[in-house]
């Protein structure tokens, strides 16, 4: 065979790094042929509240030209006090009791995966365990991707099952069993010469012990009550992503937009703008903003007067409330082979922003998180 | 959120796939700009999956964003 004019190879590289090619460039067999990630987290409450830090480290291994071997290990170390049920105060406001700072805890996960790549297909099988003091998790997920028309549309569908063990300090082997079901469905479509899309539709079933064990109800006529969920829940969400180069600015702007609904009551809706721009020296900078709001479950309340049913929380996740965030990030690609990037976020917790049900101003807080990760692609 | 605003907005997404399916393809060489890195459309593996196990954590919603990574007992 000739060689190629310098335009054709141009070509032929522009259409390798495209849309779903791109998305999935940390996946696909055969672009990345080794990869190696190793990040470092540091997550915080206000209030001496929870504090996390998270080590994570990734390889990527080639087999031949189609396969892929994936694995993944993550390490939580939790410390810090977290809310377990609310009392009435003085003039009329509800306040917080937290456990105390001396929680603790160590999670180790990890998850290996195979991908094979034929033609215009991609599937990914992973296999995965999680293991702390009080929570064991054991998933496996199946992955499925296809392009179509030249690789402007990309289509993703995909199936987990998990089965996790829930116990707490109390009875530390009195694990519960909770099942969980995930089935999701995506698109890619590249809209023109700068603008993509991308469209999410998942699907969650859970069953079995949903409840948390560490919570509890204050009932003014009668004590304390163990939280108590609901047996099933069924979720289901809607996704999109829009991102669009601007050449006024040589920047690109993302806009991500999410809606869920479930069978306790809580309708959720979030909403991220990104901005993102390559600076010279081979720098990309993105900030944004997050903002998220959703609607209490139909069986919260932050206190009860009487007892309640058998449907009862104050888990302040289940409340109303909204909240507001910036997100800030740097990457820098200091040789062909070794980049690190720098992201973090901060989001304040607000009961004003709920949309809809109840809350209280006691649960308000903020958190925030500070990332940094080496990649390594050989 | 109202399940009027749901379904609205349900459509809107549907009607925006419809009206993909209208869009001409964009040739290879007229993919310059959408192979820039400022045009990947995921994030990084492992911050996506930090911020996503913490959104997840901390709120009662879901979002659509993929299949695999097992449960935790975060509070």
């Amino acid at each position: 065979m000739g060689a190629i004019s310098p335009r054709l190879a141009a070509l032929t590289a522009a259409a390798m790094a495209l849309p779903g090619v791109q998305a999935r460039a940390a996946d696909a067999p055969g672009e990345h042929p080794w990869g190696v990630d190793a990040t470092h987290l540091e997550y915080s409450e206000s209030g001496s509240r929870m504090r996390v830090r998270v080590n994570q480290a990734s390889a990527v291994v080639p087999i031949g030209e189609s396969f892929q071997l994936k694995a993944n290990g993550i390490q939580d170390l939790m410390s810090g006090a977290s809310p377990i049920f609310n009392v009435p105060g003085p003039a009329g406001k509800t306040h917080q009791v937290l456990t105390g700072a001396s929680v603790f805890d160590n999670r180790k996960a990890g998850d290996i995966g195979a991908s094979a790549s034929i033609g215009d297909n991609q599937l990914t099988l992973r296999q995965g365990w999680s293991k702390e003091n009080d929570y064991k998790s054991t998933w496996t997920s199946l992955e499925g991707k296809r392009d179509f028309n030249r690789k402007s549309t990309t289509l993703a569908v995909g199936f987990a099952f998990s089965d996790d063990g829930v116990s707490s300090h109390d009875a530390p082997d009195n694990f519960r069993t909770r099942i969980k079901r995930d089935f999701f469905g995506g698109v890619t479509q590249i809209i023109d010469e700068r603008s993509l899309v991308e469209l999410s539709l998942e699907y969650s079933y859970s069953n079995g012990f949903l409840s948390d064990p560490y919570k509890l109800v204050f009932v003014q006529s009668g004590g304390l009550l163990p939280d108590a969920r609901p047996g099933r829940r069924r979720q289901t969400a809607v996704t999109v992503k829009y991102l669009t180069y601007v050449p006024a600015i040589d920047s690109s702007l993302q806009a991500v937009g999410s809606l869920s609904t479930d069978n306790w009551g809580i309708g959720s809706g979030a909403l991220e703008l990104q901005w993102k721009k390559e600076l010279p020296g081979e720098w990309l900078v993105n900030a944004g903003a997050r903002y998220y709001t959703q609607s209490s479950a139909d069986f919260y309340a932050p206190l009860y007067l009487t007892p309640p049913g058998d449907a009862h929380s104050s888990d302040y996740r289940l409340a109303g409330f909204g909240s507001i965030g910036w997100i800030a990030g740097v990457t820098k690609q200091l040789t062909p082979n070794f980049s690190v990037q720098i992201a973090a976020e901060r989001s304040y917790r607000r009961v004003g922003l709920r949309s809809g049900g109840t809350g209280i101003d006691a649960d308000n807080y903020i958190w925030g998180l500070y990332l940094v990760t080496l990649q390594a692609r050989f | 959120m109202t399940r009027t605003a749901s379904r609205i907005l349900l459509a809107g997404v549907v009607a925006a796939l419809l009206a993909n399916g209208g869009c001409a393809t964009v040739q290879p060489w007229e993919r310059g700009t959408l192979a820039k890195p400022v045009m990947a459309i995921e994030e990084p593996a492992h911050e996506t999956a930090q911020k996503l196990r913490t959104y997840s954590a901390k709120e009662g919603g879901a979002a659509a964003t993929g299949v695999g990574g097992g449960g935790c007992g975060c509070n």
